[in-house]
């Protein structure tokens, strides 16, 4: 093996890639052959760290991060830190906080240090690309003591006392979801990878797939030893387009070594994942719509019961999982459960993954234990509000989460705490809006999201969506009276009540919590003929 | 109607197995105006003993399968918060007056469909949007004719 003197990280998930990161990879190499450091300088493709700016290159050791915004800059860079060993201050990572904010600190010491990283460990370290790199940080270990050294109940009864609970946005105990398939009789049965990531500001799951793939496959053939399952769907959006190739990548390398296939391992299991691509619905990411979906019909919900666990994906017993809840696994198996809860707080064990975005200064993709407020996550590791402004609101989980007002700002972000102040955490997608933004110019945004994505099976969501878009029109227009403010609470509530899934009723969620925490917004709006935020036109 | 080429996905699709989704995906691909012809659906109906009952309510489903003709290039504006709170409203518009276009819309000469594009979670580069397969970041109206002239053909 070749001994490199230095290691560059480049960030190469999509989002870099339109940054220009394979740009600016070729330059890299050309400079670096220019200097003569071919043998001392090693370039590896990884993930992205979830920071946001331009393509990030980081060096090791160090730990350096740079940002690149102009590949004209790389032949400096090269010269100076590669050559002669200067880092260069004016190209490294900075928050364009009041105080700048400058990352001159490794990466492990500056952005990591408010952070815990289990489920993004691996993301934007190691080449998502190579396998070998993924079993170099102990990838699928966790697969091979499971099925050396562990039964089926074994595994079940350590996931459970993990209390590892759904990323999705519902929270359901892992552990107890693969028992309840476990024990169904029918046969054959499935494990679902959620892929179907589609929540508004929210790109965890994508980040995942591109940073480490394998994580995800590991994962599965765990959850289909537990359950007795041979079979695996990843079921992935089709505008994803580097997730489903590196998925692609990762399942054809693990079947060349044996790690999916038949007899893995030299045991007798037997697992065998496809990848199968989505076209273009968001109520897809409901389970049993996905399930529909993957059988080549709509994707309309089913009426549950029965739920997935005993009647899923052709009538059989499907575990299906989450792309973030299925990359805790592997680390609970090698550490333990007691490890695992060890970390997050009683009720929500483990740490979550955050996409933090709108109008705050360091946007980007973070991952702490569960616990940590909204205060802490937007104004230490997010550092603060762009351009000093006072914040307005939250929406929490995207855009079927709830709206949090700078008053809950304290609650801690977990599962029963949220739930206390009736809001849920949904996808994890944090979007900070500050004063100046308009909320019925933003609710009528999210109804508009709804209305186009509604399936049209059932009424309440079908009908009510274009009647409580118009009232709004109506409203933005100037052509509304005060008492209409009523008609649309009640056409919320019976939205909410009747509507037949999670979309309908998260939409009529929205236009209830605009109603009572922004009241006074809709009635100036009425009243005045005026949009302060100047967003809503001449009204 | 590439016949012949839609009669041979559809034999590979019985001998893979593969997804319905992915079989539809390829026929349309394959036939000009990227949509989903009547008669395309009668044939897969046919061959594969599907009702055409189902086969459409698959298709009119899915927001990138389409039964009506497109354009030869679709532009696809991403519409999700992230992108609207930035210049979201100024692209539509903008598309719409340099082309004559609106959401859902084909231009009269075939070359541009304008549609919604649901989060493609790449929210920092917002304003997002897609010319056929290629994204586009960070969009700005004053970029817009550089981005579509790319596409309108000599």
């Amino acid at each position: 093996m070749k001994i490199y003197r230095l290691h560059v990280l480049l960030s190469t998930d999509s989002r870099s890639i339109l940054r220009g990161a394979l740009e600016v990879e070729t330059k890299l190499k050309e400079e670096i052959i220019k200097k003569g450091l071919e043998n001392e300088v090693q370039i590896l493709r990884t993930g992205g760290w979830g920071i946001e700016e331009g393509v990030q290159l980081t060096v090791y050791p160090g730990g350096l991060i740079y940002v690149i915004n102009n590949v004209e800059d790389i032949p400096y860079l090269v010269e100076e830190h590669f050559l002669k060993g200067r880092p260069v201050k004016k190209l490294m990572y900075e928050i364009d906080a009041p105080a700048k904010v400058e990352m001159t600190a490794p990466i492990e010491e500056e952005i990591m240090k408010k952070q815990t990283r289990i489920i993004l460990r691996n993301v934007g370290l190691i080449n998502p690309e190579d396998i070998k790199e993924y079993i170099a940080h102990d990838g699928y270990q966790a697969l091979a003591q499971v099925l050396s050294t562990m039964t089926p109940e074994q595994v079940i009864s350590e996931i459970k006392a993990s209390e590892l609970s759904g990323r999705g946005g519902a929270g359901f105990p892992t552990g107890f979801k693969w028992e309840l398939t476990a024990k169904a009789p029918a046969k054959p049965k499935y494990i679902i990878c959620n892929a179907d990531e589609g929540e508004p500001g929210t790109f965890k799951d994508r980040v995942i797939m591109e940073g480490d793939p394998h994580s995800i496959i590991e994962s599965m053939a765990i959850a289909a030893y537990a359950v007795g399952a041979n079979k695996g769907f990843i079921y992935v959006r089709g505008e994803y387009d580097l997730s489903i190739d590196r998925l692609n990548i990762a399942i054809k390398q693990s079947k060349e070594i044996g790690l999916l296939g038949n007899n893995i391992l030299g045991t007798n299991f037997d697992f065998d994942v496809e990848v199968r691509i989505g076209a273009g619905s968001y109520v897809c990411g409901e389970e049993t719509a996905l399930m529909e979906s993957l059988e080549g019909k709509r994707g309309e919900p089913r009426s549950k019961p029965p739920y997935p666990s005993t009647e899923g994906l052709w009538a059989k017993p499907t575990v299906i999982n989450n792309v973030e809840t299925l990359a805790n696994i592997p680390l609970i198996i090698l550490k333990g459960a007691e490890w695992y809860k060890g970390l997050g707080v009683e009720g929500s064990r483990g740490t979550k993954v955050f996409t933090l975005f709108g109008d705050v200064n360091a946007k980007g993709v973070i991952e702490v234990p569960f616990g940590f407020t909204l205060k802490e996550l937007i104004y230490e590791i997010g550092y603060g509000i762009k351009g000093g402004k006072n914040l307005k609101l939250v929406q929490l989980g995207g855009s079927s989460g709830s709206f949090i007002t700078p008053e809950h700002l304290d609650v801690p972000i977990d599962w029963n705490s949220v739930r206390k102040i009736g809001a849920g955490q949904g996808s994890g997608a944090i979007l900070v809006l500050d004063e100046t933004r308009c909320v019925i110019d933003f609710l009528k945004n999210l109804l508009a999201f709804f209305n186009h994505e509604s399936c049209g099976k059932c009424v309440p969501c079908r009908v009510g969506l274009p009647k409580a878009l118009d009232l709004l029109n109506r409203v933005t227009s100037g052509n509304v009276e005060i008492d209409e403010l009523g008609f649309m609470e009640e056409l919320a509530n019976v939205m909410k009540n009747t509507s037949f899934c999670g979309l309908g009723q998260a939409a009529a969620n929205q236009i209830l919590e605009s109603l009572k925490y922004f009241k006074s917004e809709f009635i100036n709006h009425i009243e005045t003929g005026y949009c302060p935020a100047n967003k809503c036109g001449r009204l | 109607m590439k016949n012949e080429e839609v009669g041979q996905l559809i034999k590979e699709y019985k001998e893979t197995g593969e997804p319905l989704l992915t079989l539809l995906h390829k026929i349309q691909n394959l036939i000009p105006h990227n949509h989903l012809p009547a008669e395309v659906l009668k044939k897969v109906s046919r061959e594969l003993k599907i009702p055409v009952s189902s086969l459409y309510s698959t298709a009119s489903f899915y927001s990138m399968f389409s039964l009506k003709p497109r354009g030869k290039h679709i532009i696809r504006v991403c519409s999700s918060p992230p992108c609207k709170l930035e210049e979201y409203d100024s692209l539509i518009e903008a598309i719409g007056e340099k082309l004559n276009l609106s959401i859902g819309e084909t231009t009269c000469d075939g070359q541009f469909t304008l549609e919604e594009q649901s989060c493609l979670g790449l929210c920092s580069l917002a304003s997002v949007m897609m010319v056929d397969n290629d994204i586009y970041k960070n969009v700005t109206v004053t970029q817009l004719p550089e981005i579509l002239d790319t596409y309108v053909e000599e």
